[in-house]
Protein backbone atom coordinates (compact mmCIF):
# COMPACT_ATOMS: atom_id res chain seq x y z
CA UNK A 1 0.00 0.00 0.00
CA UNK A 2 1.52 3.53 -0.92
CA UNK A 3 2.62 5.40 2.14
CA UNK A 4 1.65 9.44 2.12
CA UNK A 5 5.04 10.81 2.54
CA UNK A 6 3.50 14.04 3.99
CA UNK A 7 2.17 11.89 7.13
CA UNK A 8 5.52 9.61 7.06
CA UNK A 9 7.98 12.61 7.27
CA UNK A 10 5.63 14.35 9.70
CA UNK A 11 5.55 11.32 12.49
CA UNK A 12 9.04 11.04 11.89
CA UNK A 13 10.06 14.68 12.73
CA UNK A 14 7.49 14.69 15.80
CA UNK A 15 9.12 11.52 17.03
CA UNK A 16 12.84 13.29 16.93
CA UNK A 17 12.00 16.87 17.69
CA UNK A 18 10.49 18.26 20.78
CA UNK A 19 8.04 19.04 18.33
CA UNK A 20 4.19 18.24 19.13
CA UNK A 21 2.44 17.25 16.22
CA UNK A 22 0.75 20.40 15.03
CA UNK A 23 4.35 22.43 14.94
CA UNK A 24 5.81 19.35 13.19
CA UNK A 25 3.06 18.77 10.13
CA UNK A 26 3.43 22.81 10.42
CA UNK A 27 7.23 23.34 10.00
CA UNK A 28 7.11 20.40 7.39
CA UNK A 29 4.09 22.32 5.66
CA UNK A 30 6.40 25.30 5.23
CA UNK A 31 9.32 23.93 3.96
CA UNK A 32 7.12 22.32 0.87
CA UNK A 33 5.89 25.98 1.22
CA UNK A 34 9.31 27.21 0.45
CA UNK A 35 10.25 24.72 -1.76
CA UNK A 36 6.77 25.27 -4.42
CA UNK A 37 5.44 22.15 -3.59
CA UNK A 38 2.21 20.29 -2.11
CA UNK A 39 1.29 17.37 0.72
CA UNK A 40 -0.60 16.16 -1.94
CA UNK A 41 1.13 14.51 -4.43
CA UNK A 42 4.81 14.50 -3.14
CA UNK A 43 7.15 12.58 -4.25
CA UNK A 44 10.49 10.53 -2.48
CA UNK A 45 12.77 12.81 -4.70
CA UNK A 46 10.86 16.19 -3.61
CA UNK A 47 10.78 14.83 0.08
CA UNK A 48 14.60 14.29 0.46
CA UNK A 49 15.20 17.24 -1.91
CA UNK A 50 13.44 19.22 0.90
CA UNK A 51 14.94 16.91 4.16
CA UNK A 52 17.91 18.01 2.88
CA UNK A 53 17.82 21.58 1.96
CA UNK A 54 15.13 23.49 3.25
CA UNK A 55 13.45 21.81 6.41
CA UNK A 56 16.54 22.29 8.01
CA UNK A 57 16.49 25.86 8.26
CA UNK A 58 13.44 25.50 9.20
CA UNK A 59 13.78 23.26 11.76
CA UNK A 60 16.10 26.02 13.39
CA UNK A 61 13.80 29.11 13.01
CA UNK A 62 11.85 26.52 15.29
CA UNK A 63 14.65 26.04 17.97
CA UNK A 64 15.32 22.69 17.44
CA UNK A 65 19.01 22.39 17.13
CA UNK A 66 19.52 19.41 15.60
CA UNK A 67 17.67 20.16 12.69
CA UNK A 68 20.36 18.56 9.82
CA UNK A 69 20.69 15.46 11.87
CA UNK A 70 16.85 14.95 12.34
CA UNK A 71 16.18 15.42 8.81
CA UNK A 72 19.93 12.99 7.36
CA UNK A 73 17.70 10.14 10.40
CA UNK A 74 14.33 11.06 8.28
CA UNK A 75 15.56 10.38 4.92
CA UNK A 76 17.71 6.90 6.10
CA UNK A 77 14.49 5.86 6.93
CA UNK A 78 12.73 6.93 3.44
CA UNK A 79 15.08 5.12 2.13
CA UNK A 80 13.36 1.51 3.44
CA UNK A 81 10.15 2.10 2.87
CA UNK A 82 8.22 0.96 -0.04
CA UNK A 83 6.78 3.72 -2.21
CA UNK A 84 5.22 3.68 -5.42
CA UNK A 85 5.03 6.92 -6.40
CA UNK A 86 8.49 8.09 -7.04
CA UNK A 87 8.26 8.39 -10.77
CA UNK A 88 6.66 12.15 -11.75
CA UNK A 89 2.32 11.30 -12.36
CA UNK A 90 1.92 11.32 -15.65
CA UNK A 91 -1.52 14.01 -14.49
CA UNK A 92 1.46 15.99 -12.72
CA UNK A 93 1.30 19.58 -14.07
CA UNK A 94 4.68 20.54 -14.52
CA UNK A 95 4.82 17.27 -16.39
CA UNK A 96 2.18 18.02 -18.53
CA UNK A 97 3.47 21.30 -19.12
CA UNK A 98 6.55 19.52 -20.23
CA UNK A 99 5.27 17.41 -22.63
CA UNK A 100 3.21 20.68 -24.14
CA UNK A 101 7.25 21.73 -25.18
CA UNK A 102 7.35 18.97 -27.58
CA UNK A 103 10.64 17.91 -27.10
CA UNK B 1 -13.45 50.14 -41.78
CA UNK B 2 -9.74 50.14 -41.14
CA UNK B 3 -8.30 47.38 -43.12
CA UNK B 4 -5.09 47.69 -42.03
CA UNK B 5 -5.41 47.37 -38.23
CA UNK B 6 -7.16 44.16 -38.89
CA UNK B 7 -4.20 43.03 -40.63
CA UNK B 8 -2.46 42.70 -36.77
CA UNK B 9 -5.72 40.39 -35.74
CA UNK B 10 -5.53 38.38 -38.78
CA UNK B 11 -1.70 37.36 -38.49
CA UNK B 12 -2.30 36.88 -34.83
CA UNK B 13 -5.06 34.02 -36.06
CA UNK B 14 -2.78 32.42 -37.95
CA UNK B 15 0.10 31.97 -35.12
CA UNK B 16 -2.44 30.71 -33.03
CA UNK B 17 -3.91 28.41 -35.45
CA UNK B 18 -0.66 27.14 -36.29
CA UNK B 19 0.40 26.95 -32.60
CA UNK B 20 -2.54 24.60 -32.46
CA UNK B 21 -1.99 22.19 -35.51
CA UNK B 22 1.79 21.58 -33.66
CA UNK B 23 0.06 21.16 -30.24
CA UNK B 24 -2.49 18.63 -31.47
CA UNK B 25 0.65 17.23 -33.20
CA UNK B 26 2.29 16.85 -29.63
CA UNK B 27 -0.65 15.33 -28.49
CA UNK B 28 -0.83 13.31 -31.43
CA UNK B 29 2.52 11.58 -30.32
CA UNK B 30 1.72 11.07 -26.49
CA UNK B 31 1.20 14.08 -24.67
CA UNK B 32 -1.94 13.54 -23.46
CA UNK B 33 -5.79 14.59 -23.37
CA UNK B 34 -4.44 17.97 -21.79
CA UNK B 35 -2.51 18.80 -24.91
CA UNK B 36 -5.59 18.29 -26.99
CA UNK B 37 -7.56 19.86 -25.48
CA UNK B 38 -5.31 23.07 -25.76
CA UNK B 39 -4.54 22.57 -29.10
CA UNK B 40 -8.09 22.44 -30.29
CA UNK B 41 -8.71 25.86 -28.11
CA UNK B 42 -5.59 27.37 -30.05
CA UNK B 43 -6.93 25.76 -33.57
CA UNK B 44 -10.52 27.21 -32.97
CA UNK B 45 -9.41 30.57 -31.77
CA UNK B 46 -7.32 30.85 -34.61
CA UNK B 47 -10.01 30.10 -37.40
CA UNK B 48 -12.39 32.30 -35.13
CA UNK B 49 -10.18 35.52 -35.25
CA UNK B 50 -9.75 34.51 -38.98
CA UNK B 51 -13.31 34.68 -39.59
CA UNK B 52 -14.18 38.16 -37.69
CA UNK B 53 -11.40 39.73 -39.89
CA UNK B 54 -12.23 38.39 -43.26
CA UNK B 55 -15.31 40.58 -43.81
CA UNK B 56 -13.80 43.29 -42.23
CA UNK B 57 -10.97 43.13 -44.85
CA UNK B 58 -12.63 42.27 -48.00
CA UNK B 59 -15.62 43.10 -49.16
CA UNK B 60 -18.26 40.35 -48.52
CA UNK B 61 -21.25 41.69 -48.67
CA UNK B 62 -24.16 39.53 -47.47
CA UNK B 63 -22.06 37.30 -45.81
CA UNK B 64 -20.60 39.77 -43.11
CA UNK B 65 -23.15 39.09 -40.53
CA UNK B 66 -23.26 34.87 -41.03
CA UNK B 67 -19.52 35.22 -41.30
CA UNK B 68 -18.72 36.96 -37.96
CA UNK B 69 -21.66 34.85 -36.50
CA UNK B 70 -19.74 31.57 -36.92
CA UNK B 71 -16.37 33.68 -35.56
CA UNK B 72 -18.17 34.27 -32.42
CA UNK B 73 -19.73 30.77 -32.23
CA UNK B 74 -16.23 29.10 -32.62
CA UNK B 75 -14.57 30.91 -29.94
CA UNK B 76 -17.11 30.62 -27.38
CA UNK B 77 -16.48 26.03 -28.69
CA UNK B 78 -13.02 27.29 -28.29
CA UNK B 79 -13.36 28.51 -24.86
CA UNK B 80 -14.78 25.04 -23.50
CA UNK B 81 -11.35 23.26 -24.41
CA UNK B 82 -9.48 26.46 -22.95
CA UNK B 83 -11.53 25.65 -19.82
CA UNK B 84 -11.42 21.99 -19.82
CA UNK B 85 -7.87 22.15 -19.84
CA UNK B 86 -7.36 24.73 -17.35
CA UNK B 87 -9.38 22.74 -14.91
CA UNK B 88 -8.11 19.37 -16.12
CA UNK B 89 -4.01 20.41 -15.75
CA UNK B 90 -4.69 22.42 -12.25
CA UNK B 91 -7.42 21.53 -10.48
CA UNK B 92 -8.39 17.98 -11.66
CA UNK B 93 -9.00 16.95 -8.29
CA UNK B 94 -11.44 20.04 -7.29
CA UNK B 95 -15.41 20.23 -7.50
CA UNK B 96 -15.27 23.63 -7.42
CA UNK B 97 -13.73 23.89 -10.49
CA UNK B 98 -16.13 21.57 -12.56
CA UNK B 99 -18.75 24.37 -10.85
CA UNK B 100 -16.59 27.33 -12.77
CA UNK B 101 -16.57 25.31 -16.04
CA UNK B 102 -20.43 24.85 -16.25
CA UNK B 103 -20.96 28.58 -14.93
CA UNK B 104 -18.79 30.09 -17.81
CA UNK B 105 -20.47 27.77 -20.06
CA UNK B 106 -23.60 28.72 -19.26
CA UNK B 107 -23.00 31.98 -19.61
CA UNK B 108 -21.53 32.33 -22.74
CA UNK B 109 -24.55 30.01 -24.37
CA UNK B 110 -27.45 31.86 -22.36
CA UNK B 111 -25.53 34.94 -23.54
CA UNK B 112 -25.33 33.99 -27.48
CA UNK B 113 -28.64 31.89 -27.63
CA UNK B 114 -30.57 34.85 -26.37
CA UNK B 115 -28.87 37.65 -27.84
CA UNK B 116 -28.80 35.66 -31.20
CA UNK B 117 -33.24 34.99 -30.65
CA UNK B 118 -33.15 38.89 -29.95
CA UNK B 119 -31.48 39.57 -33.79
CA UNK B 120 -27.88 40.60 -32.09
CA UNK B 121 -25.81 38.00 -34.53
CA UNK B 122 -22.76 39.96 -34.32
CA UNK B 123 -21.79 39.86 -30.28
CA UNK B 124 -21.22 43.73 -30.57
CA UNK B 125 -24.65 44.96 -29.06
CA UNK B 126 -22.72 46.93 -25.34
CA UNK B 127 -26.45 48.10 -24.26
CA UNK B 128 -28.17 44.48 -24.43
CA UNK B 129 -27.41 42.48 -20.90
CA UNK B 130 -27.08 39.10 -23.08
CA UNK B 131 -23.61 41.08 -24.55
CA UNK B 132 -22.38 40.97 -20.65
CA UNK B 133 -23.22 37.59 -19.81
CA UNK B 134 -21.27 36.41 -22.94
CA UNK B 135 -18.59 38.51 -22.12
CA UNK B 136 -18.21 37.36 -18.20
CA UNK B 137 -17.80 34.26 -19.90
CA UNK B 138 -15.29 34.78 -22.29
CA UNK B 139 -13.66 37.39 -19.62
CA UNK B 140 -13.16 35.34 -16.54
CA UNK B 141 -11.61 32.28 -19.02
CA UNK B 142 -8.68 34.01 -19.45
CA UNK B 143 -8.45 35.63 -16.58
CA UNK B 144 -8.69 32.21 -14.67
CA UNK B 145 -6.62 31.03 -16.97
CA UNK B 146 -3.45 34.03 -16.34
CA UNK B 147 -4.22 33.26 -12.60
CA UNK B 148 -3.56 29.61 -12.20
CA UNK B 149 -0.52 30.33 -14.94
CA UNK B 150 1.22 32.79 -12.60
CA UNK B 151 0.61 30.67 -9.27
CA UNK B 152 1.69 27.97 -10.94
CA UNK B 153 5.35 29.84 -11.84
CA UNK B 154 5.62 31.08 -8.27
CA UNK B 155 5.64 27.53 -7.36
CA UNK B 156 7.73 26.36 -9.94
CA UNK B 157 10.62 29.24 -9.60
CA UNK B 158 10.75 27.82 -6.34
CA UNK B 159 11.06 24.17 -7.08
CA UNK B 160 13.42 25.14 -10.09
CA UNK B 161 16.33 26.77 -7.27
CA UNK B 162 16.29 23.65 -5.53
CA UNK B 163 16.47 21.36 -9.19
CA UNK B 164 12.61 20.08 -8.58
CA UNK B 165 11.50 21.48 -12.03
CA UNK B 166 12.87 22.68 -15.51
CA UNK B 167 13.44 26.13 -15.74
CA UNK B 168 12.06 25.98 -19.38
CA UNK B 169 8.55 24.53 -17.62
CA UNK B 170 8.92 27.50 -15.05
CA UNK B 171 8.80 29.47 -17.99
CA UNK B 172 5.93 27.96 -19.55
CA UNK B 173 3.91 28.65 -16.99
CA UNK B 174 4.56 32.45 -17.06
CA UNK B 175 4.08 32.64 -20.86
CA UNK B 176 0.70 31.03 -20.38
CA UNK B 177 -0.33 33.12 -16.99
CA UNK B 178 0.62 36.24 -19.38
CA UNK B 179 -1.01 34.69 -22.67
CA UNK B 180 -4.05 34.67 -20.33
CA UNK B 181 -4.08 38.12 -18.74
CA UNK B 182 -3.20 39.79 -22.02
CA UNK B 183 -6.29 38.21 -23.26
CA UNK B 184 -8.29 39.59 -20.69
CA UNK B 185 -6.92 43.32 -21.52
CA UNK B 186 -8.24 42.22 -24.97
CA UNK B 187 -11.73 41.76 -23.04
CA UNK B 188 -11.24 45.16 -21.76
CA UNK B 189 -10.19 46.79 -25.19
CA UNK B 190 -13.62 45.72 -27.07
CA UNK B 191 -15.91 47.56 -24.47
CA UNK B 192 -15.67 50.67 -25.60
CA UNK B 193 -14.72 49.32 -29.44
CA UNK B 194 -18.12 47.65 -29.38
CA UNK B 195 -19.70 50.42 -27.91
CA UNK B 196 -18.45 52.82 -30.27
CA UNK B 197 -19.52 50.57 -33.37
CA UNK B 198 -23.02 50.03 -31.75
CA UNK B 199 -23.50 54.11 -32.32
CA UNK B 200 -21.84 54.42 -35.50
CA UNK B 201 -21.24 51.32 -37.19
CA UNK B 202 -17.65 51.63 -37.73
CA UNK B 203 -14.47 50.45 -35.46
CA UNK B 204 -12.08 53.33 -34.57
CA UNK B 205 -8.47 52.78 -35.47
CA UNK B 206 -7.16 53.16 -31.92
CA UNK B 207 -9.64 50.52 -30.68
CA UNK B 208 -8.40 48.40 -33.86
CA UNK B 209 -4.92 48.39 -33.23
CA UNK B 210 -4.85 47.98 -29.78
CA UNK B 211 -7.12 45.44 -29.94
CA UNK B 212 -4.65 43.48 -32.68
CA UNK B 213 -1.82 44.54 -31.09
CA UNK B 214 -2.80 42.70 -27.96
CA UNK B 215 -3.99 39.66 -30.05
CA UNK B 216 -0.54 39.92 -31.16
CA UNK B 217 1.09 39.62 -28.43
CA UNK B 218 -0.60 36.83 -26.92
CA UNK B 219 -0.39 34.78 -29.54
CA UNK B 220 3.46 35.51 -30.12
CA UNK B 221 3.61 34.73 -26.34
CA UNK B 222 1.33 30.86 -26.83
CA UNK B 223 4.04 30.65 -30.28
CA UNK B 224 7.14 30.89 -27.17
CA UNK B 225 5.49 28.72 -24.61
CA UNK B 226 4.64 25.71 -27.14
CA UNK B 227 6.80 25.86 -30.09
CA UNK B 228 9.70 27.41 -27.81
CA UNK B 229 12.83 28.10 -30.15
CA UNK B 230 15.90 26.33 -29.19
CA UNK B 231 17.71 30.13 -28.53
CA UNK B 232 14.90 30.88 -25.86
CA UNK B 233 15.38 27.54 -24.82
CA UNK B 234 18.85 28.05 -24.24
CA UNK B 235 18.47 31.56 -22.77
CA UNK B 236 16.38 30.52 -20.04
CA UNK B 237 18.70 27.47 -19.35
CA UNK B 238 21.37 29.97 -18.83
CA UNK B 239 19.71 32.32 -16.45
CA UNK B 240 18.51 29.46 -14.55
CA UNK B 241 22.17 28.42 -14.16
CA UNK B 242 23.03 31.48 -13.80
CA UNK B 243 20.85 32.01 -10.39
CA UNK B 244 21.66 28.97 -9.32
CA UNK B 245 25.47 29.99 -9.34
CA UNK B 246 24.52 33.27 -7.69
CA UNK B 247 22.35 31.43 -4.59
CA UNK B 248 24.94 29.01 -3.69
Amino acid sequence: MAVDLFDFAAERLEQHTHLDRLAARGTLRIALKVAGLAPKGLTIEQLRVVLERVLPTELEKCGVESGRQVCTVISAALAKVSLDDAAPRSDDADEIFRRLGGR
Amino acid sequence: MQASAFIFEAIAGLVLFSVGVRVLATASRGAGEPARLLGRYLLLAGISYALYTVPLMFETGDLFTPITYAGRVIYNVSVYFALEFTRSVFRGRETWARGLVTALMLALIVGVGVSSMQGQWDGYTVSSPWFWCEWLGYTLTPLWIGIEGLLAHASARRRARLGLCDPIVANRYLLWGLFGMIQVFASLVIVPMYAGYEENQQFTLAGDAALGGLEMLAAGVAWLAFCTPRYYGAWIARRAAAAAVKGG
